[in-house]
């Protein structure tokens, strides 16, 4: 319990930490704030007096901070000029469709990775191993908006099984999550390698070919059971991966979520968008961290009490 | 010993054992560096394929890179003429003269990443590792606030302050490896701080600039190597994305993924726009990686090869 109270203190910590670098970000942005949320309206006076009163600019900085942390805790994440709309409104239209994204994402590369980390594994140091840690490594270096293209070009123009941007529902996923997973799946595989590679060589499945068991049960109740485990540790990593590659797939679909608002609002400098969603971003990944690293104790009683 | 394979054989445990464990021994370590090795010479053989070419652009190019022309615009790629050996766009300029001077926009502003952001984020590590203190603990703090965010997310929101250009673009993936380096250079730091050669030279009165300078630095050099051949690649890759984003190069200057958002426009019916400029990103970043691996092991032996 003790373990838990502390990494949820430094949660709030770290919490803390980006939201105050959040809210620099606009100080840091040439001009004046309120110009900067703004945007086209900041010419007009009236609009410019309300806002400095809003947000109280005309105080000192630290009270700023509070009056803007406080209206985030309450939901208040701001205003969109340009889009005329409230940013939590904003972001809640976009937000489920990101998350849909990177659900499927994961989905792949936890299925594809461990799939093909086996196969290294089992076949060690044979050209079947060459083969997919090739794979592997290719498809971490693969730009993944190029992959995405290139998918578009093979799935949806030469043969038309998809949609070629855009697209509702699960067949408009595919591709997306397609390209978004298989970019993450190369990490996974080289990890499930490695992991796997550990076990089999530990004393314990020694013992166990040495019984006679055969090499399946080996490798399901002896070797795979423990050396997945360690898998869910770099869930979090990959959520770090999801959520870039999540920016980078939504434009490439032109599909609607978070990343793609977020590029958006940086091309129209809408700024209280762009502060709004690197927040949400941030404290979403620091929050999944968290959960994925108080997971494994509970999946893996030997972590537990430390 | 046909007769015992199957049945756990428990009088005569050790010979079965040692059978076993002949099974899963192999001689990996020599045959792992000769697969590193070759890897290492792919990796060479790849980056030659597309970093010659890029260095003799101007040898290599018929025409400039901004050069258009209104007759020959989405020519197909053909072998006849080398302006239209990858084809040409939408303003007849040629794919293969853009995607050699495009090369150098990309991989110019990747070294000058790695430099920027190796630099900054080399001397912080050292002065952390080796002052420790409060110093080093703010120093740490903030590193760690940085690597909070997911990396592109905090590139984009540089850009977001800074505005999209090419020089902006380096600066914000500078500062995404600025606390990756400090990281890596901290612990090596620390670790040479107490070494007793390093204590002599301070007994001797040697300042700490000097110690830093002549002995931690050197001791650290390895890790800041290994970390800059794989950040080569990643800067490339993030460069290209912000590129393709509208938030780094601006047009008409030619830079890889500035091209394939370009192309993308006409997927359907010139593919090769898109697909080139993506293809050498491809082709570097793989080539990168396999060198990187290989240099890991040559200098970092302990490391685990993940």
């Amino acid at each position: 319990m003790f373990y838990v109270g502390k990494r949820l203190l430094a949660l709030v910590v770290l919490l803390v930490a980006i939201s105050i670098l959040v809210f620099l970000m606009l100080q840091l942005i040439p001009g004046s704030p309120v110009s900067a949320l703004l945007g086209q309206s900041a010419t007009n006076p009236a609009a410019v007096a309300r806002l400095t009163q809003e947000l109280g600019l005309n105080r000192p900085l630290p009270v700023q901070y509070w009056r803007w942390l406080d209206g985030v805790l309450h939901g208040n994440l701001g205003y969109s000029y340009q889009n005329q709309q409230p940013v939590s409104v904003l972001i809640g239209q976009n937000l489920p469709s990101t998350l849909a994204l990177a659900g499927a994402g994961l989905l792949i590369s936890l299925v594809g990775g461990i799939l093909l980390g086996a196969v290294a594994a089992v076949r060690r140091d044979t050209p079947a191993d060459s083969v997919t840690m090739g794979i592997a490594m290719t498809l971490v270096a693969l730009p993944s908006f190029w992959l995405g293209l290139i998918l578009i070009l093979v799935f949806a123009v030469a043969l038309p099984v998809f949609p070629v941007f855009g697209g509702s529902g699960l067949r408009g996923l595919v591709l997306p999550a397609f390209t978004l997973g298989l970019g993450v799946l190369g990490i996974t595989a080289r990890f499930v390698r490695s992991s796997l590679l550990e076990v089999m060589d530990s004393p314990h499945v020694v013992a166990a070919r040495a019984k006679g068991l055969n090499r399946r049960t080996v490798f399901l109740k002896h070797i795979a059971r423990n050396a997945l485990l360690p898998v869910v540790t770099i869930i979090g990593l990959q959520i770090g991966s999801l959520l870039s590659g999540a920016v980078l797939v939504e434009m490439v679909f032109s599909r609607p979520g978070i990343g793609r608002l977020l590029v958006q609002s940086i091309l129209n400098k809408d700024y209280a968008t762009v502060q709004a969603t690197v927040l949400i971003i941030a404290a979403f990944y620091a929050v999944t961290n968290l959960v994925v690293d108080l997971l494994y104790p509970v999946l893996d009683p030997r972590i537990g009490g430390a | 010993m046909a007769d015992r394979i199957g049945e756990p054989v428990l009088a005569d445990g050790t010979l079965a054992l040692q059978a076993a464990e002949a099974d899963v021994a192999r001689p990996t370590a020599s045959r792992w560096r000769l697969l590193r090795q070759r890897n290492f010479v792919i990796g060479v053989i790849l980056l030659a394929i597309v970093v010659i070419p890029v260095l003799l652009a101007p040898v290599l190019s018929p025409v400039g890179p901004d050069t258009q022309n209104a007759g020959a615009t989405f020519l197909a790629p053909s072998v006849t003429h080398l302006t239209s050996l990858m084809g040409t766009d939408e303003f007849g300029r040629s794919v293969w003269v853009r995607v050699l001077y495009g090369g150098r926009y990309s991989i110019g502003a990747s070294i000058a990443v790695v430099v920027i952001g190796g630099t900054a984020g080399t001397a912080l590590g050292l002065v952390a590792g080796y002052l420790g203190g409060t110093v080093g603990f703010l120093i740490m703090r903030v590193v760690d606030l940085l690597l909070a965010f997911p990396g592109i997310l905090l590139a984009l929101a540089v850009t977001a302050i800074l505005g999209p250009s090419l020089v902006n673009a380096v600066i914000a993936v500078a500062i995404v490896a600025v606390p990756l380096y400090a990281r890596i250079v901290e612990g090596a730091a620390r670790e040479i701080r107490n070494l007793p050669y390093v204590r002599a030279s301070r007994a001797l009165g040697a300042g700490p600039r000097h110690i830093i300078v002549r002995h931690v630095l050197p001791g650290a050099m390895p890790a800041v190597i290994v970390q800059t051949t794989v950040w080569l690649g990643v800067a490339v890759l993030w460069i290209a994305a912000l590129g393709f984003l509208g938030l780094g190069v601006q047009p008409p200057t030619p830079e890889w993924g500035q091209m394939v958002s370009d192309g993308q426009a006409s997927l359907t019916i010139a593919w090769w726009v898109a697909v080139f400029p993506g293809l050498f990103l491809a082709v570097f970043v793989v080539g990168i990686s396999l060198v990187g691996d290989a240099l890991r092991d040559r200098l970092n032996p302990t490391a685990v090869g993940a």
